[in-house]
């Protein structure tokens, strides 16, 4: 997973960066450029690069490589994974408000794709745990009403009893709604980016840096709570028992920066790690049905499709992987600060 | 701790495209606005979630616990009330056949006395039959020796008073024959 | 002539950018293989607690893969500041 993320990382910003030096067509490409309106043949783009026959560079390459940006010359693998103020759709294109349109307090809450996106999975996650619920309650003592009510319950219990509960210890319970929450609401946002038109909103860093972020803010105030301000204080200002007070709080004021280092890492952690891994699939699969592109055939058509649909697999796996490490790290955490020292 | 460092230099360089980077610009760009909507997104799901799912999907899996805990807990009170009544059963069965033996001894013993019983019955009525036989006979045996006597006497009278018809129909014949006839009497009487 | 030296400058920062995210990948790599030695042999010896030891190497992995993915984002910043 790792070695993936990394490779496919780096090629995912040459393309952009690469340009100037490997385009000397003067294709000057960055921000400006991703809004322009779609207006230049997506063909001859595509064949001046790739330099094969126009009618196969041109069709797919509207499919996958969808660009927002005018004659680029290049597959933007990038365009396709982040944000964007539009959503391509068959035959036709979902336009979002432009930048800036709904400033609040100084922020720009214009919604986007993937603020789209993501009330998506929050509606899914809702139907999905609400619809168990009314099935557990309509069922009778002693039985489960069907398989989706099996599955959901399932799910949900293994997130409470093996996730949460072994990791948090005593009073984990309070812990489990969030917990199974933040699963299902990503697990969902990683599916979306699977189906086709779908975008991950996870594979964007202020939504995981969101989450995160509410994950640290669970995990403190529930070590706070849990512990008591005195404990709590002890995390961050550590001064071990039987040192003389003074060289004992010398060393506590060293070793502060790099306890509270710790503490922002850990959320740090879980926003890349969920960004990273979702952006690479999705960059490993483009990059895949670029070769299509590059080796401008249709004769190689079969081994990139069939590693494609291999690596979305892969992906699908991933999804849930990467949703259960989330959440099993949150508990970790939530665990680690409540029974600090 | 080394991790910490790292995320420390990471977030510095992390700092700063937060404010230069433009939509579209590097992976690592923050968008303060998507970070607000996500909180808030998820906010609202936690909590609709945690109002209307969480008690009602763990409801019902308690539900179920306790229902199945209650089942067990009929199961275990069946079993033990199984076990009792087939120890009842038991002990029942060990009785009746011991009542049985009982009869069947007291029975066996019964017909026994009743066999002596009636056996000795006929004894004692053989016994009797046979003493009353005896007595019989010798009462038929006196009676008729009696008879023979008197006959004897009838006879001897008769033919004696043939003898001495004339001679002897006087009061001291009769008396004389009476006398010898109670001498003979006596000793066949004793006899 | 400056443009050639700026656009040299570019290149040897992508490259070093590039080679950073592979030594990273090298480090993730030796620290995750060692973890799944370890995971696989201790499930081997001890089946029956295969799954904490699972949920254990998980979390290892997802740790030593959180290590070598800050050094990615550093590496990519930097390219990102080179470019």
């Amino acid at each position: 997973m790792i070695s993936t993320i990394a490779v496919v990382l780096a090629l995912a910003g040459a393309p952009q960066q690469a340009e100037p030096v490997h385009a000397p067509q003067a294709q000057t490409h960055g921000a400006a450029d991703a809004h322009a309106p779609v207006a230049t043949p997506h063909g001859q783009a595509a064949v001046e690069t790739m330099g094969g026959t126009q009618e196969h560079g041109a069709d797919p390459n509207a499919g996958h490589a969808d660009d927002g940006h005018g004659g680029g010359g290049q597959i933007d693998f990038l365009h396709h994974i982040q944000d964007s103020r539009e959503w391509e759709l068959p035959g036709t294109v979902v336009h979002f408000p432009a930048a800036g349109s709904w400033m609040v307090g100084g922020i720009d809450l214009t919604p986007t794709k993937h603020t789209l996106f993501l009330v998506f999975a929050a509606i899914l996650t809702l139907l999905t745990l609400i619809g168990g619920a009314g099935l557990a309650s309509r069922a009778e003592a002693g039985r489960t009403r069907g398989k989706r009510h099996n599955l959901i319950e399932a799910t949900v219990l293994f997130i409470r009893n093996e996730v949460v509960m072994p990791n948090v210890g005593h009073g984990g319970e309070k812990f489990a709604p969030f917990v199974i929450t933040l699963f299902f609401f990503i697990l969902f946002n990683n599916l979306l980016g699977l189906i086709p038109y779908g975008s991950t909103a996870t594979a964007n860093i202020s939504v995981t840096a969101a989450l995160a972020l509410m994950t640290f803010f669970v995990v403190e105030i529930g070590g706070l709570i849990a512990m008591g301000p005195k404990h709590y204080w002890h995390t961050i200002w550590f001064v071990p028992q039987g040192m003389h007070p003074v060289a004992g709080n010398l060393m506590a004021a060293a070793l502060m920066p790099i306890e509270l280092a710790g503490k922002i890492a850990r959320p740090f952690a879980l926003a890349v790690r969920l960004m990273a891994n979702m952006t690479a699939g999705h960059i490993v699969l483009l990059a895949i049905i670029s070769l299509i592109f590059v080796f401008g055939s249709w004769a190689v058509l079969p081994a990139p499709v069939l590693m494609a649909v291999a690596i979305t697999f892969l992906e699908l796996f991933v999804a849930f992987l990467q949703a259960f490490i989330f959440a099993m790290l949150a508990s970790v955490f939530i665990g680690l600060v409540r029974h600090a020292h | 701790m080394r991790r910490s460092l790292f995320a420390a230099t990471a977030l510095a360089f992390a700092a700063t495209p937060l404010h230069a980077a433009e939509e579209g610009g590097g992976l690592l760009s923050v968008n303060p606005g998507l970070t607000i909507w996500t909180i808030i997104i998820f906010l609202i799901v936690l909590a609709v979630l945690s109002k209307f799912a969480y008690p009602r999907i763990l409801g019902a899996v308690e539900a179920r616990e306790a229902h199945i805990a209650q089942l067990t807990l009929a199961a275990e009170r069946d079993r033990e009330e199984a076990a009792a009544l087939a120890a009842e059963n038991r002990r029942l069965v060990e009785e009746t056949r011991a009542r049985v033996h009982g009869a069947v001894e007291e029975a066996r013993g019964q017909a026994e006395k009743m066999r002596a019983e009636v056996m000795d019955a006929a004894n004692r009525e053989r016994q009797e039959m046979l003493e009353r036989a005896r007595r019989d006979i010798v009462s038929e045996r006196e009676m008729a020796l009696d008879t023979v006597r008197r006959d004897a006497v009838v006879l001897a009278m008769a033919a004696a008073e043939k003898l001495v018809r004339r001679s002897l129909d006087t009061e001291d014949n009769r008396r004389l024959v009476r006398e010898s006839l109670a001498q003979m009497g006596a000793p066949a009487a004793r006899a | 002539m400056l443009l050639q030296e700026v656009a040299n400058g570019l290149t040897n920062g992508l490259l070093g950018a590039g080679i950073g995210a592979g030594l990273a990948v090298i480090g993730a790599g030796i620290g995750i293989g060692m973890i799944g030695r370890g995971a696989t042999e201790g499930m081997a010896r001890q089946p029956e607690i295969a799954g904490t030891i699972q949920t254990g190497a998980l979390i290892l992995a997802a740790f030593v893969e959180g290590a070598a993915l800050f050094a990615i984002v550093v590496t990519f910043l930097i390219q990102g500041k080179v470019g």
